[in-house]
C-alpha cells in the first residue's frame, strides 16, 4: 500500500537531464580539487583582482606559478557556473516535481554565492572566515549537485521503493542527520585550521566524534537493513571513505604540521595529501547526504508521523 | 622640549639632507648612518655596534625549486636563517625610545630579482617610502601582511614602473609575500626610532648618533624571535654589544 502511495504520481525519467546532472557533479569534484590546489599551493592571491583577472574579463594570463592554479580554478568555476545555469533551466523546463525544480534554482543560488565568496576572499586577502565559508559552501554545492543526480536517476523515478519501518530510537534517519552535522562541524574546523584561523587540535579531536557517529550510523544501516541495497551501499561507502579519510588526515597532519612547519615552499607530499584529504572529505559528505536521502525514502520512521496529511504529495515522489 | 628630542630632530634633519638618492637594494641597512648635525650637542652622541652570533649548528638552507616559472632563473636557497661562520644575517636591531624626528623622504628599494626579494630583511623609518622594483622577466604579486598597518596585494608585471608604499605605524617583521612564487618572502621592519640597523652578512650592525642615556636595544629575527638588552651609553661612547641567538 505504501509503495502505491509513493508511486502515486507518474514522473517521466529524463535520461539526458540525469546524465547532465551526473556530469555537473563530476566536474564539481574536479573543481573542488582545483580549489584545494589553490589553497595548498598558497596561490590564492596570485591574481589580485576580481571579477577581472589582471584587469581583463577574457584575456588569458600567462599560466605560470600561482596564476596557473588561481586562474585555472576560476576557469573551472566559470564552467561549473555555466553547467549549473543549464541544469537549473533544464530542470525547470522538464521536471514535474516542483521541489526538484526549486532544488535546481537552489543549486544556481549556491554557485553564485560561492563565486562571490571566492571573489570576496581575494579582495579581502583571504580572511579565514571567508575562505572557510568558501570551502564549506563548495561542498554544499557538491552535495546539491549529487542529490540532483540521485533524484533524476532512473531508479529514483521508476523503481518502487522497498520500505522498512524504523522502530528503533534514535532512528536511522536521525543518525544520518547527526552524521551530516558532525561532518559539517569537521569541515569547518578543518577549513579554519587550513586557512590559519584556528589551531589544528579541534579538528583532530573532533575526528574522534566523527568516527564514532559515522560508525554508529553505518553499522546500524548495514546490520539492521542488509536487505535494502539503496541504504546498504552508501552506508558501506561512507564507512570506507571515513576510514580512508582518517588515514589521509594523519598524512595531511604529518606533511603539513610536522614536516611542513618551516617549509620554504609548498612541498609535493603536503600538496597531494591535503588536496586528496579535501576531495575525500567532499565525497564523504556527499555519500552521507545520499545515505540520508535513501534512508528517508526506504526506512521511514513511521509513515503517519513522516507524512502528515497534505504533505503526502511531496513524499510520494 | 628636552635636549634629547632636540638632538633627535637635528639628527633626522641631517639624515634627510644626506639621503637624496634612492638606496640601492642589498644591505637592508638604513640608507646611511645618521650624521650628527653641527647644531645641538652632537659631539656627545654615542655609537653602538656589534655582532650577532648564532649558537649551534645551523641547518643547511633548503634549495628552492623554481621550476614552476621559467621566468625564474638561477638557483637560490631559503633565507629564513642565514648564518656565515656562526654570524647571523638579517637581524633587525633598534633602540627603543621616545624619539621625535623627521623621517627620511628618500625611498629604500626592494628589488624582485631572480624571483627573490633583495634585501630579504629591510628596515625603514615610519612613513619613509619603500620602492618595489621588478627586474625579472615575469609577473610578481606583492602581498604585504602587516598587523598594525594596512595590508595590500598588488601585481607588478615585468617592466612595470616601481611601486611605492609607506607604513604609518611602527611594526617589526612584517611579512611580504609573492603568491605567484610561494617561496618569495621578505620582512619589513618599520621603526619609530631613528636608531636602527639590519645585520649584514658578517652579522654586524652599526648605530650612530645615539644621545647618551639608558635604552632597550632590541634584536629581532624572523624565525628566532626577539631579544631585549638594556644598555647605557655615555657621551661619545663607542659601545660594542655582541649577542647570540640559539634555536
Ligand atoms: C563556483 C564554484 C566554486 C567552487 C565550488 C570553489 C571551490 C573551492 C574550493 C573547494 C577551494 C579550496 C578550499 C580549501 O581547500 O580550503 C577553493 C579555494 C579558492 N577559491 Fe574557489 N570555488 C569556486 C569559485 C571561485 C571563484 C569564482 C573564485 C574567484 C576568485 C574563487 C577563488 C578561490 C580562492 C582564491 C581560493 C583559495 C582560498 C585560500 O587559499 O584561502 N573560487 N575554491
Ligand atoms: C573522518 C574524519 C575527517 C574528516 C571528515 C576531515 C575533513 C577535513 C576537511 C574537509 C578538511 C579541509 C577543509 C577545507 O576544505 O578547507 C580537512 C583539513 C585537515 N584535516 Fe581533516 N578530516 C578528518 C580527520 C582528520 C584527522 C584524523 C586528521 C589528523 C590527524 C586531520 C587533519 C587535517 C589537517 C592537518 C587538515 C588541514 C590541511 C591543510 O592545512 O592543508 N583530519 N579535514
Amino acid at each position: 500500500m505504501l509503495g502505491a502511495i509513493l508511486k502515486g504520481i507518474e514522473i517521466p525519467y529524463h535520461h539526458g537531464l540525469h546524465r547532465f546532472a551526473i556530469f555537473t557533479a563530476c566536474v564539481t569534484l574536479v573543481l573542488i580539487v582545483a580549489g584545494a590546489l589553490v589553497t595548498s599551493n598558497d596561490a590564492g592571491l596570485s591574481v589580485p583582482d576580481w571579477p577581472t583577472t589582471f584587469g581583463s574579463f577574457y584575456k588569458m594570463p600567462h599560466m605560470v606559478g600561482g596564476v596557473k592554479y588561481e586562474h585555472g580554478h576560476r576557469m573551472v568555476a566559470e564552467f561549473v557556473g555555466l553547467l549549473t545555469i543549464v541544469l537549473a533551466v533544464w530542470t525547470w523546463r522538464v521536471e514535474k516535481r516542483r521541489w526538484l525544480r526549486l532544488l535546481g534554482l537552489a543549486a544556481l543560488g549556491t554557485v553564485i554565492t560561492q563565486g562571490v565568496l571566492g571573489g570576496l576572499t581575494v579582495l579581502f586577502f583571504l580572511p579565514a572566515p571567508i575562505s572557510s565559508a568558501h570551502a564549506a559552501v563548495a561542498q554544499t554545492f557538491f552535495c546539491i549537485a549529487v542529490s540532483i543526480a540521485v533524484f533524476t536517476g532512473r531508479r529514483w523515478v521508476e523503481e518502487q521503493p522497498r520500505v522498512e519501518l524504523d522502530v528503533r530510537r534514535p532512528t536511522l534517519f536521525t543518525l544520518t542527520l547527526l552524521s551530516i552535522f558532525v561532518l559539517y562541524v569537521q569541515l569547518i574546523l578543518g577549513a579554519m585550521f587550513r586557512h590559519k584561523g584556528l589551531s589544528w587540535w579541534p579538528h583532530v579531536v573532533h575526528a574522534a566524534v566523527v568516527a564514532i557517529v559515522l560508525s554508529w550510523t553505518a553499522v546500524r544501516a548495514i546490520s539492521v537493513y542488509p536487505q535494502v541495497e539503496a541504504v546498504k551501499r552508501p552506508a558501506i561507502t561512507m564507512l570506507g571513505l571515513m576510514v580512508g579519510q582518517l588515514c589521509l588526515g594523519f598524512l595531511a597532519f604529518i606533511t603539513r604540521v610536522m614536516w611542513g612547519k618551516d617549509a620554504a615552499q609548498p612541498e609535493l607530499p603536503m600538496v597531494i595529501s591535503t588536496v586528496v584529504h579535501v576531495a575525500v572529505g567532499a565525497l564523504l559528505l556527499a555519500t552521507t547526504v545520499v545515505l540520508a536521502i535513501q534512508v528517508w525514502r526506504h526506512v521511514p520512521v513511521s509513515f503517519e508521523e513522516r507524512v502528515p496529511g497534505r504533505e503526502q504529495k511531496a513524499v510520494a515522489v | 622640549m628636552s635636549n634629547r628630542v632636540l638632538l633627535s630632530l637635528c639628527l633626522a634633519a641631517s639624515l634627510v639632507a644626506c639621503q637624496k638618492q634612492p638606496t640601492s637594494p642589498g644591505t637592508g641597512q638604513p640608507p646611511s648612518s645618521p650624521k650628527l648635525s653641527p647644531a645641538g650637542d652632537a659631539s656627545a652622541a654615542a655609537q653602538i655596534s656589534g655582532t650577532v652570533y648564532f649558537k649551534g649548528d645551523p641547518p643547511r638552507p633548503p634549495a628552492i625549486d623554481m621550476s614552476a616559472d621559467p621566468g625564474c632563473r638561477g638557483s637560490i636557497q631559503s633565507e629564513s636563517l642565514v648564518v656565515h661562520d656562526g654570524k647571523l644575517q638579517n637581524v633587525f636591531v633598534y633602540v627603543k625610545g621616545n624619539f621625535t624626528f623627521v623621517p627620511p623622504r628618500n625611498p629604500l628599494v626592494v628589488e624582485q630579482r631572480g624571483c627573490q626579494y633583495v634585501p630579504h630583511v629591510l628596515a625603514v623609518a615610519v612613513s619613509q617610502p619603500i620602492e618595489f622594483r621588478n627586474t625579472d622577466p615575469t609577473n610578481h604579486n606583492i602581498h604585504g601582511m602587516p598587523q598594525a598597518n594596512d595590508a595590500w596585494n598588488a601585481s607588478q608585471p615585468a617592466q612595470a614602473p616601481p611601486m611605492t608604499r609607506t607604513f604609518q605605524h611602527a611594526e617589526t617583521m612584517i611579512p611580504v609575500k609573492c603568491n605567484q612564487h610561494p617561496w618569495m618572502k621578505m620582512y619589513i621592519n618599520v621603526s619609530d626610532s631613528p636608531f636602527f640597523a639590519v645585520t649584514d652578512a658578517r652579522g654586524h650592525f652599526d648605530i650612530n648618533g645615539l644621545p647618551p642615556g639608558t635604552y632597550d636595544l632590541v634584536f629581532v629575527h624572523e624565525t628566532l624571535g626577539p631579544q631585549r638588552h638594556s644598555i647605557t651609553v655615555g657621551p661619545r661612547e663607542r659601545k660594542v654589544i655582541d649577542v647570540s641567538f640559539v634555536r
